[in-house]
């Protein structure tokens, strides 16, 4: 209760706030004032005003803004009768302290209502990056989405998250999309010196959000090492050396083991089961999908339609995902993570690996492509894990996302330089 | 208090329009350099605007925003919205140009209803002459929000509360109840007059201005007017389920 009635003053303005308390109390010295009654019955109006505010629990401070109007006469009284007043020490006090709040009224006026400021910069880099729309995320902090959200047009590639959750996106998110924006305040990140070294230099635009309050607004974006570059069929080259054992995807499973595999990994298996005897796996990995995430999956390990050598994986979910993972773990390092993929335009493909932390399995994205057109493409992105818990490793996979698409040359290669790894030909 | 200016010769009543209406235009003025000199959209005025264009785009005004059910009292947009159709205007133009509006006619309000209160024309000028430069309204009326409609409302309410209680006619308290229900269809926390009215008629009765009889009339009025109205403007500018699951939740936080 007191927290909303503190909320008050500030919501009708805390010079005006004064004013009228000082002004209410001169009113309850004027004769003349105590003998109407309907003065009796305003004072009720502003005392049941005040009470229903606190009774309904002030979420902001604006709630308050209707009491703006009674207070305002009582402050206008006061204004008006210090002008009557005969006694000098009376008069004298009261006009240095209508002088002192005159000052603090304009001075507050000043601040906030003259804000030499605009959202043209906001407005102008959005320009800019509309072009691109297909290919980023903007991230914005909750505090200021609405804003970001109506000013960038961008619809459903604007994402809002907490304060606490900030770490986690610049950190984790920053190589799923080819281009990540973030729109967070200065003081939302002050404390985290990764995120504030991630970001060191990339900021590309401000926004003054409160000159009162001294805070700033900041883009950064962050651009991904991820590449997605087509290739020529009859020049595949593998990376070498490749670390994922059967990353050619030319070994597979016995018939058994096979369906052994579906069996565990496959949630939905009870809808596939027709089909599950005939579903091959690639030796060293196995398909995987769950209830809830989209119906009907497709999956086998395909001779025909090859890319590179006798077989390929074929991945087909028309609404849902579904993926591949390799069975094979990985200790803490720097990788480079490579695949040639080809399929319907507009599939998404999304690479993942999956950890042990903090003793739950936890999934983790690294990037998502777009298939641009029905070209053969190599996807390269970097892999950076050295905070797991225990010595599982962790197991590199990749899902698909709304159509269909062929994988094949899987590789592991450990990461030298920042750069992706180029090629090696043969 | 001193004496009353305002008197029933055209004359004087020639000179309060001038008032207000000079008013009006230093209030406008003021809002207008205001929003020259910083026209950033706050958080919240760039939701309403967000509410109008799905109301647009999806023909509901309680579409979910976000995934979020967030059901508001939907005048202030519906008046945004059928600007923008009636003059073509963008949301944005239209929101701020309500806001101007009537965030330019609260120092009116203001001053009319210290006139009314004091019955002193240099408190009612002090009075408007504060409200113009108050910077919380100078703010909000840059601001495309339905505080403004809100406010003004409100303000209108108390003139004719105050009206009502120096004279009292079923006439006036009908009249509250129309502005009860415009105000309540901008924001529900002004569901707080549904109380403060009766209790000015009560404070009539005790005050024995009017009798028993003529206060429960009275009341029954204001009720059924308001309701009447309420409906009315659901019927014009539409009504949801959710919006009773809202009043709800407003009622919750109180008991």
């Amino acid at each position: 209760m007191l927290e909303s009635f503190e909320k008050i003053p500030k919501g009708v303005n805390l010079i005006l706030f004064i004013w009228a308390a000082v002004g209410l109390f001169f009113m309850l010295r004027d004769a003349k004032v105590r003998k109407e009654k309907i003065f009796y019955a305003c004072l009720a109006m502003i005392a049941f005003m005040i009470f229903w505010r606190t009774l309904i629990r002030l979420i902001s401070s604006r709630y308050a803004i209707c009491l703006i109007l009674p207070l305002t006469v009582s402050a206008a009284y006061l204004v008006f009768i210090q002008g009557k007043r005969r006694h000098v020490l009376v008069r004298v006090a009261l006009s240095a302290a209508l002088a002192v709040s005159g000052f603090l009224f304009l001075k507050m006026n000043t601040n906030s209502v003259f804000r030499n400021y605009s959202s043209s910069i906001l407005s102008e880099m959005f320009k800019d990056i509309e072009s691109s729309r297909e290919k980023h995320l903007y991230v914005a902090s909750w505090k200021d989405f609405s804003r970001v959200y109506y000013a960038s047009r961008l619809g459903d590639s604007i994402t809002s998250i907490r304060d606490k959750d900030i770490h986690d996106y610049v950190v984790g998110y920053r190589n799923v999309y080819p281009d990540v924006f973030f729109n967070v305040e200065s003081r939302s990140i002050a404390d985290d010196p990764v995120v504030l070294e991630m970001l060191r230099d990339k900021q590309v635009a401000s926004l003054i959000d409160d000159t009162d309050k001294n805070k700033k607004q900041y883009v950064y974006l962050l651009s991904s090492e991820n590449k997605c570059v087509p290739v020529s069929e009859s020049r595949i080259a593998p990376l070498r050396p490749n670390l994922l054992e059967n990353g050619g995807l030319e070994q597979l499973d016995s018939p058994e083991e096979s369906y052994g595999k579906l069996k565990a990994h496959v949630e939905q298996y009870a809808m596939l089961r027709n089909a599950g005897e005939s579903i091959r796996t690639p030796r060293n990995a196995f398909f995987h999908t769950a209830p809830g995430n989209g119906f009907p999956p497709e999956f086998n390990t395909q001779e025909s339609g090859a890319i590179d050598g006798n077989r390929s994986v074929w991945i087909g979910i028309p609404d849902g995902s579904a993926g591949l993972m390799f069975d094979q773990r990985f200790s803490n390092g720097k990788y480079d993570y490579s695949m040639l993929v080809k399929g319907k335009t507009g599939t998404k493909v999304c690479i993942f690996f999956e950890a042990e932390k903090n003793g739950s399995r936890e999934t983790v994205p690294v990037a998502t492509f777009t298939i641009p057109d029905k070209r053969l493409f190599r996807i390269t992105s970097k892999i950076s894990v050295d905070d797991l818990d225990r010595e599982d490793g962790f197991r590199v996979g990749v899902s698909v996302r709304n159509g269909e698409a062929y994988f094949d040359d899987f590789s592991v290669t450990p990461s030298e330089t920042d750069e992706p790894p180029s090629p090696v030909a043969d | 208090m001193p004496d009353i200016c305002l008197t029933k010769t055209h004359r004087k009543y020639r000179t309060l329009l001038c008032i207000c209406i000079l008013i009006y235009l230093a209030a406008m003025l003021v809002r207008m350099i205001k929003i020259a000199l910083d026209p950033t959209l706050t958080r919240d005025g760039s939701v309403y605007l967000i509410w109008v264009e799905n109301w647009i785009a999806t023909g509901n005004f309680y579409y979910d925003f976000f995934g979020r059910v967030d059901p508001s009292m939907p005048l202030s947009p519906w008046m945004i919205k059928e600007l923008m159709q009636l003059g073509g205007f963008n949301v944005e133009i239209a929101g701020r140009s309500l806001s101007m509006f009537f965030g330019s006619l609260f120092p009116v309000i203001g001053f009319l209803f210290t006139l009314r209160l004091c019955r002193n024309i240099r408190v009612a000028l002090i009075a408007a002459f504060l409200l113009v430069f108050l910077p919380e309204l100078v703010e909000l009326s840059g601001q495309p929000m339905r505080e403004n409609c809100y406010i003004v409302f409100c303000g209108m309410l108390m003139i004719v509360l105050v009206e009502a209680f120096r004279k009292s006619t079923v006439f006036k308290w009908a009249l509250c109840g129309v502005i009860l229900a415009l105000s309540v269809y901008c924001r529900y926390e002004a569901m707080e007059f549904a109380v403060i009215v009766p209790l000015f008629l009560a404070a009539l009765w005790a005050f024995k201005k009017i009798k028993f009889k003529e206060m429960f009339l009275n009341a029954a009025v204001f009720f059924l007017v308001s309701g009447l109205s309420f409906v009315l403007l659901a019927a014009c500018v539409g009504f949801d389920s959710r919006l009773i699951e809202r009043l709800s939740f407003f009622f919750n936080r109180i008991f």
